[in-house]
This record gives structure tokens, sequence and C-alpha cells, in this order.
């Protein structure tokens, strides 16, 4: 069964509607960094930054992967037809792909954790 | 010998239902990574009850059946995912709250992602063999240019 659509269900761990979530867009997290640390003399800023753009490097890599897989999908999809358990055995490497994500922005998150003290992450986050 | 106008306006009338429920039924699935309120999803659920409520006959009893699962689950996978966003946002930026809770956090929101997922793979199956074939070809197309276009779409907002 040629459904294209269902790869969409996958492809998103942020969606319209995350826009001021900091852990799924990292301008806003940067914007919260650079408001809480702007006055830290000690390069914490600098570091946290740092994570900010590897979380978006990750996101990136994600969705630029998610649509390469849809392309294909379309594309071989398209061609023939694929029943219910050929396409959820399809889907299982962007499902992995999509937990080994949520699993990084975790260990990032992690990293900011050990980076900031009590009083920067209350400041950052609060 | 007289054409019989209202005859075959009632066929058309029953291809086009058929043509838009399916087209409508999937493009609710294709929707599902949206969750923003007033989207292309609610117009695709307004459509399909509009659908629904031309629908009329034994004939029709069955797909309205599968729509209506697919609408449900369309749905349970909107809030689903809806609340894992947030509650994840949320969560991750509380200082108290651990690495391990977030992973169990994750762990139960796929399992339950990938469910709701699956069960609307099998009712596509169970609507493509309710559609009489000559019809899928046009619900296919339908289908494929929404998809693409919502795909394109969500990925570019990201």
């Amino acid at each position: 069964m040629p459904v294209v659509a269902t790869m969409t269900i996958i492809a998103l761990m942020t969606g319209r509607g995350t826009q001021d979530l900091p852990f799924s867009n990292p301008e806003v997290l940067r914007g919260l960094l650079d408001n809480a640390l702007a006055g830290e003399a000690d390069g914490t800023l600098k570091e946290a930054l740092m994570i900010a753009d590897e979380l978006e490097t990750l996101l990136t890599r994600y969705r630029a992967s998610v649509e390469s897989g849809i392309d294909a999908y379309i594309e071989e999809s398209s061609n023939r037809y694929t029943a219910a358990p050929e396409l959820i055995e399809r889907l299982e490497p962007i499902d992995h792909r999509r937990t080994r994500t949520l699993q990084a922005v975790i260990e990032l998150r992690q990293s900011l954790f050990e980076l900031l003290s009590d009083e920067q992450w209350e400041a950052v986050f609060n | 010998m007289m054409r019989d106008y209202h005859r075959e306006q009632a066929g058309l009338n029953r291809r086009e239902f058929l043509v838009g429920l399916g087209a409508v039924s999937l493009m609710i699935v294709s929707g599902c990574a949206t969750f923003r309120r007033g989207s292309e999803l609610d117009a695709a659920f307004a459509d399909l009850d509009a659908q629904l409520d031309r629908a009329s006959g034994a004939d029709t009893r069955q797909l309205e059946s599968i729509a209506k699962r697919i609408r449900a689950r369309s749905q349970a996978l909107i809030d689903t995912q809806e609340t894992f966003v947030t509650t994840f946002n949320d969560k991750a930026s509380r200082r108290s709250v651990t690495a391990e809770e977030l992973q169990q956090l994750v762990s139960d929101y796929e399992v339950q992602r990938q469910t709701l997922r699956n069960d609307l793979l099998h009712l596509q199956d169970e609507l493509h063999a309710a559609l009489p074939p000559d019809v899928w070809p046009d619900v296919l197309e339908v289908l494929n240019r929404k998809s693409q276009s919502i795909a394109a779409r969500n990925i570019s907002e990201t």
C-alpha cells in the first residue's frame, strides 16, 4: 500500500507549536542562556552556547536524515504495493534514529546540568 | 433513449464520496505530525465530517467505520505527541529531574507513539481493501500531493 503519509508521523521530534520550548528549539535556548549568563565572567556562557550549538547541529542532522528518508520512501512506495507489516519494518530504522536523537538531547541537557550551578540553572530556566 | 440524469448524478456522487472519504482519511494520518490547532488537520477533520454526513447506505458503512477509527487514532497520536513535547521540555528544564527520568519518559512515549502509528498503518490497509480498485488511483493522487506538501512544510518549519 503506497501510503506516503505516515512518514510524517515519525518525522518530528519537534513541530509547530514548539517555538518557545528550549530543548526543542536551540534558538530559544540560546536566548535564555544569553539573558541569564551574560554577566558571568568565567566563560560559562561561551560553553553553554556551544551546547546550544550542538543541539542545533543534532536536530538539523536529524531533520535532514528524515527528509531524505521521506524522499526515498515516496519514490519507492509509489512504485509498489506495500502493506502495514512491511511499512512498519521499513520505519524501524527511522524510529531508532528518532530515539537516539532524543537520547542525545538528554545527554546535551546533562552537559548543561554539569556546567551550570544551581543558581545559574534557575536563572536560565526559571 | 432518455438519459437517467438522476442515476448518473447518484453514481458520480458515490464515486466522489469514496474518493473524498479515502483521501481525507489518509490525509488525516499524514497530518499527525502537526499539532497546532486550526491546521490543515482540523480542515481535514471538517472535510471528513462533511463526507460522513453525506454517507448513506450499507455500502459506505464500512468506510465510515474505518474513517472514524482513523480519526480517533490520529487524534490520540496528536495528543500523545503534544503531551510528550511539552512534558519533555518542562521536565528537562527542572534541575531536580534526572537523566534516567527523561529516558523513561522517552521510552514510554516511543512505545505509545509506535503503537498508535502502527494501528494507523493497519487501518490504512483496511481502507485500501474496502475501497473499489478504480477509486484508489484518485485517492492516491490526492494523498501523495497532500502528504508531500505536509511533510515538506513540517520539516521546513521545525
